[in-house]
């Protein structure tokens, strides 16, 4: 019923390029340029102080994840996510220091230029999901992205679960609830009970946990074992903005909460066109970065789709 | 239909108000104390041992200064003098600060105390009962300090501080009832500002009127601007907007409604004794529910345990045998919809002779065994193949349970296993949204370790909607059977609530106790679930399932309009307080 839902009203237009053969060029292109943002990742960890791989990096690629879901809002103050975690690095350098939820308010307010402007009540939700994942992190040993998962999953049934505010749980129970029926015990289920974990916490955010899995597997390099075809591509409303300028979508895609209809949407285009990876649709949020979302008119003549854009918007 | 302004908001606040809220009605309609005797008690059992009375009104908080110079006001209306308001006299005046004002001692984050507010209200509340004397003086001092040169007072007397016209209505009022020529000065002064504003704000063009207007009315209507046109017309689109028409909770608050009729009642635009008329009605309507629901209260537990007693569960059986039998006879009335003569005890019985008895648990456990039985019940042949699936994956789930964890020594073994067995044997298995939601707030409980009755038996609920199959009303049933029926565990009765469907639904509104029409409740007879476990909890805060008296009457009379009149009717337990019994009686003196 869902299925047909997403494809009869969201995936005509799809469908119909599908079928027609149209979308052989623009799979091409983002496989050529899913390099380049491959490096393009690399260098914005690398510029962030993550080099080396520790548990400290996992924490701070999910810091990292979070600051990123202020991009734009950044972006106009002429900073990027990267610089920002730099200085929030200065001062939280060790995974004890994630701990400390005063030091880590302190921080964002004196040393973040713009993620300290934020409101109150977003600011008290970073600092808690940063506490709550520094906790998981410290218990985990190995290397493994099973252990993770299950101590993450075990961590936020057991222990975020009861710590959370009534107003923000009861927003959260559906995933609670999903988390519970979640049984870790291969790596489909790991990613996803990761990505239900996060989605329980204050500040989780879908895009947070796709992020972090395609930082920590792809470009880190985090987990033993291939897991590239499990991978769910991150989209957010710069990502939402390329694929209906490229005809993918009938309608914007605007509700991007985990589960929801339109994330499925999303999910299902890039299951479609890239079954080994669909995180490769990433190449598109380089594209609504660069070109595409939040200016003053898109640049289109300089754009890496430009030839394969019917510019539907 | 019900017709009149004063006779709908008068059974709105009845009906969906807070108690205290209700007691505030009451008290502004100047009712007999006889009849008030459940409000009064509840109130004065809320005080604490310092005088106050608690936040929010929840028994144990901390004493809240609103609360307190509220619950005097109310209670000097009603002329009641005694130990307990002198408790709560010498709370406040224990509370005043130096500055002669008062303040929440509680810092709420992110909301600006509103010191002249609070200052004026229990001032206010203090005059009621004539206090004089040094503390008097200075909350006044304080208020005619606080008043800014335009005649607002402000949230608090710091400089950031904003107007606050509920402020100024209060403090303004509380001047006024000072008989001192220079205190009434200031507050002319006050009302001049909010009639300003008023008038500002009238020429504007509204839908309805804005919620200030609701705030400042009072201290125009008795500074004498009652009469004045723009406040008739504020005063006049509240008893004629749409909004105001008093369907069901959706359409206002109880909490502005109050607020509307005691402006309403002080400017005489409505009927005083009509609404009057109708709050005694609905008195002795509900004092008269009370008595035959005590006068029947063993009938109506015979009545259920016969109709057990015919599909084959006595009370003195083994306990996992009536546990089974109770959730297998809830899981079928689930299906009372297939057909206009389904009965669930036929079907109970054709169910159980396919199985087996319920004693043998095992043969329940085996799904294959359950869901070849609902395949080849008669009565279920119109039911989705997918249903009856969940129903037989439900019932086996539940029979899995009880033979791995019973027998239960008691309700606390057998919530919290099945607390636990859902949460890690069940839950892997089950889908769906709503289970999902239902599944994450059992976690919590489970997480917290909430073992307390009332939790572990909101536990028990979550775990059944945890169940395939199992919707709000079957989890409610069940537990009404086992636990206060058969009371397997007599403790948690006081938990239980009484399921709702059109058979409690109908002889609600046969009485006249709610706000909406017969046909409106027929639509969607659960709107009136939250109004009838109000009542139940009203009538017998320590047993509210007792108002299942009322199924009884729907099934037997109400919904069965054969036996609703003539001879028979006269049989149905509420005939003498019920509509359709008058009419009848008005009927046959008149032949």
């Amino acid at each position: 019923m869902r299925e047909r839902k997403i494809w009869n009203e969201y995936l005509t237009k799809f469908t119909a390029r599908l079928e027609g053969g149209y979308l052989e060029n623009l799979k091409e292109v983002i496989r050529r340029k899913e390099r380049i943002v491959i490096k393009h990742h690399t260098m914005r960890l690398k510029k962030a102080g993550i080099i080396k791989i520790s548990k400290k990096a996992l924490i701070d690629t999910f810091t990292y994840s979070i600051f990123d879901l202020y991009y734009w809002k950044l972006h106009k103050k002429g900073t990027t996510p990267a610089e920002e975690l730099k200085r929030f690095k200065k001062t939280i350098n060790t995974l004890d220091k994630y701990l400390d939820e005063d030091l880590i308010y302190y921080t964002l307010k004196d040393e973040c230029k713009h993620i300290g402007k934020l409101t109150r009540k977003n600011i008290e939700k970073i600092i808690s999901t940063l506490r709550y994942m520094a906790e998981s992190i410290e218990r985990v040993h190995k290397r493994s992205l099973i252990e993770f998962s299950k101590i993450l999953r075990n961590h936020v049934m057991f222990n975020v679960s009861k710590e959370l505010p009534e107003s923000i749980f009861s927003r959260k129970a559906r995933y609670f609830g999903l988390l519970t029926s979640n049984i870790v015990d291969d790596k489909s289920s790991a990613l996803e009970a990761i990505r239900l974990s996060i989605a329980c916490l204050p500040e989780g955010h879908p895009y947070t946990a796709d992020l972090f899995l395609y930082l920590t597997s792809k470009i880190l390099r985090i987990w033993n074992g291939t897991i590239k075809s499990q991978l769910h591509a991150p989209i957010d409303s710069g990502i939402s903005e390329v694929i209906l300028s490229l005809g993918l979508t009938d309608k914007k895609l605007k509700n991007l909460i985990y589960l929801s209809l339109h994330y499925e949407v999303f999910q299902t285009i890039s299951q479609t066109l890239f079954p080994e990876d669909p995180s490769k649709m990433i190449v598109l949020r380089a594209v609504a970065e660069r070109w595409c979302y939040d200016r003053d008119w898109k640049l289109c003549k300089n754009c890496w789709l430009n030839e394969n854009c019917p510019k539907e918007y | 239909m019900i017709e009149d302004f004063e006779t709908r908001a008068a059974r709105y606040v009845m009906e969906w108000g807070e108690w205290i809220e209700k007691l505030r009605l009451l008290a502004e309609l100047e009712i007999d104390i006889k009849n008030l005797d459940i409000y009064i008690k509840k109130l004065l059992d809320l005080q604490n041992p310092d005088g106050g009375f608690p936040k929010k009104w929840i028994k144990g908080n901390n004493s809240g200064i609103i609360e307190t110079a509220t619950a005097l006001e109310l209670l000097s209306k009603l002329k009641i003098k005694n130990e307990n308001t002198q408790k709560a006299i010498e709370h406040l005046l224990r509370k005043q600060l130096i500055n002669g004002s008062w303040r929440e001692e509680e810092y709420i984050k992110g909301k600006t105390p509103r010191t002249n507010l609070l200052t004026a209200k229990v001032t206010r509340a203090l005059l009621a009962y004539n206090i004089k004397g040094e503390k008097i003086r200075k909350a006044i001092e304080f208020l005619v300090r606080g008043q800014r040169d335009d005649g607002f007072w402000l949230t608090s007397l710091n400089e950031t501080a904003e107007i606050d016209l509920e402020a100024t209505n209060e403090a303004a009022l509380t001047l006024l009832e000072l008989e001192d020529e220079y205190l009434n000065k200031i507050a002319k002064l006050g009302i001049d500002a909010i009639w300003k504003w008023f008038m500002e704000k009238i020429t504007e063009e509204w839908s309805e009127p804005p919620k200030e207007a609701l705030i400042i009315t009072e201290a125009l209507i008795r500074a004498g601007f009652g009469e004045a046109e723009a406040v008739r017309r504020v005063l006049q689109s509240y008893v004629k907007t749409e909004r105001w028409r008093f369907g069901d909770k959706r359409s206002i608050s109880t909490k502005e409604a109050i607020k509307v009729l005691e402006e309403l009642l002080l400017a005489n635009a409505i009927d005083k004794e009509k609404i009057r008329r109708e709050i005694e009605r609905l008195i002795f309507i509900k004092s008269k529910l009370k008595e035959l629901i005590e006068n029947y209260e063993n009938d109506v537990r015979n009545y259920f345990l016969i109709r057990f007693e015919e599909i084959g569960i006595k009370p003195k059986d083994p306990q996992e045998k009536i546990l089974l039998g109770c959730f297998l006879y809830s899981m079928m009335d689930q299906f009372f919809w297939t057909s206009e003569d389904f009965d669930p005890q036929v079907e109970y019985r054709g169910i159980v002779g396919l199985i087996g008895g319920v004693h043998e648990i095992s043969k329940y456990k085996e799904f294959e065994n359950v869901r070849e039985a609902f395949f080849r019940s008669r009565a279920l042949r119109g039911i989705a193949r997918r249903r009856k699936i969940e129903v037989a994956r439900g019932i086996s789930l539940f029979a899995e349970f009880l033979l791995k964890y019973g027998p239960f020594k008691s309700f606390n073994d057998f919530a919290i296993k099945l607390r636990a067995y859902i949460l890690f044997e069940v839950a892997p298995k089950i889908s769906g949204w709503d289970t999902s939601y239902n599944l994450g707030k059992l976690l919590r409980l489970f997480a917290k370790a909430e073992n307390s009755t009332d939790k572990l038996m909101e536990s028990v609920i979550l775990s059944l909607e945890c169940l395939p199959a199992v919707g709000t009303k079957i989890a409610t049933l069940f537990p009404y059977h086992a636990f206060w029926i058969f009371e397997i565990w007599p403790e948690v009765k006081k938990y239980v609530k009484c399921p709702i469907d059109w058979n409690i639904v109908k002889p609600y509104g046969m009485l006249e106790l709610s706000c909406m029409t017969l046909k409106e409740l027929r639509r969607d007879p659960k709107r009136a679930s939250s109004a009838i476990y109000k009542l139940a909890e009203e009538l017998f805060p320590n047993d509210p399932a007792k108002i299942s008296f009322l199924w009884i009457v729907g099934h037997e009379w109400c919904t069965k309009p054969y036996r609703c009149y003539g001879l028979a009717g006269k049989k149905c337990w509420i005939f003498e307080i019920c509509t359709r019994g008058r009419r009848y009686e008005r009927k046959k003196n008149l032949e």
